[in-house]
């Protein structure tokens, strides 16, 4: 995938994971390694955007003796993700029209 | 895991606060302590890390997210964002730009202020000769109302300079990280 489609959709990824349900840091890497080339260090700036937005709420669990931090999306989250499918509704029907 | 967790830290606090440093070796340290659970051998883990390549990756992303609300904050974004375009070889004419910028925006600064200082000094001066000169009582009662009315002026006018330089300087920090970003993502 191209470097700037990507940058744009990798937030849209991550929230997408957390729409099942609440997850940690590697885990939601885990998922996304499996559709899209995406590395640890990628994952924290896009995780801390969106925490700064208040896409995104964190709780830490006491996990094997040490803290595990979850992310779990917010209603402003939830959003962001409707919003995106819109406009990219919006891309393919005037793709579609230029198209014809 | 402990060694290279301190060499970030080390890494990361040469270029940001603590707070922003123990937040990236949190995270980090919870990345390497799930793989290790997973069943991955340390010295794996810790191959596809670079302390140092990390701690200049973050720099423009950190960097544009600060408040920069104080000069000592602003002039340390400013410092740090500076280095790292000069330091990485795509970034370097950025860096350039930034400093062209920066120097402009300190002349003009600079510049404001001596205007401000001259009239200060100027006033003082014709006080002093308007006193000399024996002028009534009135009148220099008169000139000295005026004297502090251009004052306070002056004054307002600082405040203004003072707000606007922070404004400019926070938005300068902010529009070249996200290019230098958005420069770097790309690469």
């Amino acid at each position: 995938m191209k470097e700037q489609v990507k940058k744009g959709v990798l937030e849209i990824f991550v929230l997408a994971i957390l729409m099942k349900g609440d997850s940690y840091g590697y885990k939601i890497v885990s998922d996304l390694i499996l559709y899209i080339e995406i590395s640890e260090s990628t994952l924290y700036p896009i995780l801390r955007r969106l925490e700064k937005a208040n896409e995104l709420n964190t709780y830490n669990v006491l996990y094997q003796g040490r803290n595990r931090k979850y992310y779990q999306i917010t209603q402003i989250g939830k959003k962001h993700i409707d919003e995106f499918l819109l406009e990219w509704e919006d891309i393919r029907k005037i793709y579609d029209i230029l198209m014809k | 895991m402990k060694t290279w967790l301190k060499e970030l830290e080390r890494e990361l606090k040469k270029r940001f606060y603590l707070t922003e440093a123990e937040g990236i070796v949190s995270y980090y340290e919870e990345m390497i302590q799930e793989r290790l659970d997973s069943g991955e051998s340390i010295d794996d883990i810790l191959s596809d890390y670079d302390a140092k390549e990390i701690a200049k990756s973050m720099t423009a992303e950190v960097v544009m997210k600060r408040a920069n609300d104080t000069y000592k904050s602003i002039a340390k974004s400013s410092k740090q964002l500076m280095v790292f375009l000069l330091s990485s070889p795509l970034l370097i004419p950025l860096g350039f730009a930034y400093m062209i910028v920066l120097i402009v925006a300190v002349s003009l600064m600079f510049s404001f202020v001596v205007v401000i200082f001259a009239s200060l000094v100027g006033m003082i001066g014709l006080f002093l000769n308007m006193y000399q000169s024996g002028l009534g009582q009135n009148e220099v009662i008169g000139f000295i109302g005026v004297g502090l009315m251009v004052l306070s002026l002056l004054i307002l006018l600082s405040i203004w300079l003072y707000q606007a330089v922070q404004r400019l300087a926070k938005k300068l920090i902010y529009i070249f990280s996200s290019m230098a970003k958005n420069k770097g993502e790309r690469k």
